[in-house]
């Protein structure tokens, strides 16, 4: 029932943040696909490592790849995007470490919750090279805070890449560029 | 196993170990073309590529930590390994396949879209990455872990002893690794 109610409200969050956000920026779907197609390739072929056990049938995509996390680990990316590039009026180089920092926490956060539910558990391969060291106050391997950041930082580069392949402009409105638009639109009208 | 073609599933292939000078041999050529090719690139004053083989090899390093618990590099010489059981041996290795697969698709197709050119780079490179990969795992020097045997579909690469899902996780994994690389050279070029 507990797995239920997480995969229902992984769902849930991620559809909302998703409508909450596109409202805002129209490029962020575009951003939210090929964040779903970087992190299923990361776990489709990093599957050996980890098992996602516990979840509904329908949860599964392939093995115990499940589409639910996929779109969980998407939805935290998409948010610590976002809310990098909106407050923070940076160059893009020192967002990048904003966004996974930001990315990072949130990560440990779920990691944390999957582990407590019984879904995330990892391979006697994960297991042999782990310190047994756990990060305070959760059953979360203190590896996670190095091993987070990789796949994230190539997950980010993938993301960006294809961004602007995609896009001649790709710069996101701050906090003042979108002040300044419902003003000139307020005139306008 | 769910191998159904003989071919897929040849369970008389075996490894041939090579001798430890031939492995040394191959350290020792790695290392003197990777400085080679670094003094060139110095003396040219070729500063752009440099960065770029340093991003290159940052992405490669990340791709390396995280596939490292799946993947058993042994036979190397003891000062070749830098962390657990990753040799840099190996990551000069993925870099100069990386760096050559970019500059031949951006030097032959210069006028092609980026998008274009993401997917001729993947093919390239799993065109000269996997059969060096069939080369290290045939010859005992790299091997994958149980976990990732078990999780296998069960047919092998044909007349080897490698899952055939590697010929598809070679591009899937660089596809991260390009779009990690060129994204950083984009956003230096610009700045």
């Amino acid at each position: 029932m507990k797995t239920f109610i997480f995969e229902i409200s992984v769902i849930l969050i991620s559809v909302l943040l998703l409508l909450v956000l596109v409202k805002m920026e129209k490029k962020t779907l575009k951003r939210y696909l090929i964040l779903v197609v970087g992190f299923l390739i990361f776990e489709f072929f990093t599957q050996p490592l980890w098992h996602n056990k516990n979840m509904s049938n329908w949860a599964y995509l392939y093995q115990d790849v499940s589409w639910v996390l996929t779109i969980g680990w998407a939805s935290i990316l998409l948010f610590s995007m976002f809310i990098t590039d909106y407050y923070f009026k940076l160059r893009e180089t020192k967002r990048f470490f904003i966004y996974l920092l930001i990315a990072g926490i949130i990560g440990i956060i779920a990691e944390a919750i999957v582990i407590s539910l019984g879904i995330r558990s990892y391979s006697p391969d994960v297991m042999v090279v782990l310190s047994n060291i756990n990060i305070v106050f959760t059953q979360v391997p203190i590896e996670t805070l190095y091993y987070m950041p990789v796949f994230m930082a190539l997950i980010i580069g993938f993301t960006r890449y294809f961004e602007m392949c995609f896009n001649k402009t790709t710069k996101i409105k701050s906090k003042k560029t979108h002040k300044k638009t419902k003003r000139g639109n307020k005139r306008k009208k | 196993m769910n191998c159904q073609i003989p071919v897929f599933c040849d369970a008389n292939v075996k490894t041939i170990p090579i001798s430890g000078t031939t492995i040394l041999i191959f350290e020792i050529i790695m290392i003197l073309l990777f400085i080679g090719i670094i003094l060139y690139l110095f003396k040219i004053k070729h500063k752009k590529t440099l960065r770029n083989l340093l991003i290159t090899l940052i992405g490669v390093i990340l791709f390396e930590l995280m596939i490292e618990p799946m993947v058993i590099n042994t036979g190397f010489s003891s000062w070749t390994y830098y962390y657990n059981d990753m040799s840099f041996v190996i990551t000069l290795g993925w870099v100069l396949i990386v760096g050559i697969s970019i500059s031949l698709i951006d030097f032959t197709f210069p006028k092609l879209s980026e998008f274009k050119k993401f997917w001729l780079y993947l093919c390239t490179i799993d065109a000269i990455a996997l059969p060096i990969e069939i080369l290290l795992v045939q010859t005992g020097m790299r091997f994958y872990s149980q976990s990732l045997i078990a999780s296998s579909y069960g047919a092998n690469i044909p007349f080897t002893i490698l899952p055939l899902e590697v010929a598809f996780a070679i591009p899937m994994f660089f596809a991260l690794v390009i779009g990690f690389t060129k994204y950083w050279e984009k956003m230096l070029n610009a700045k």
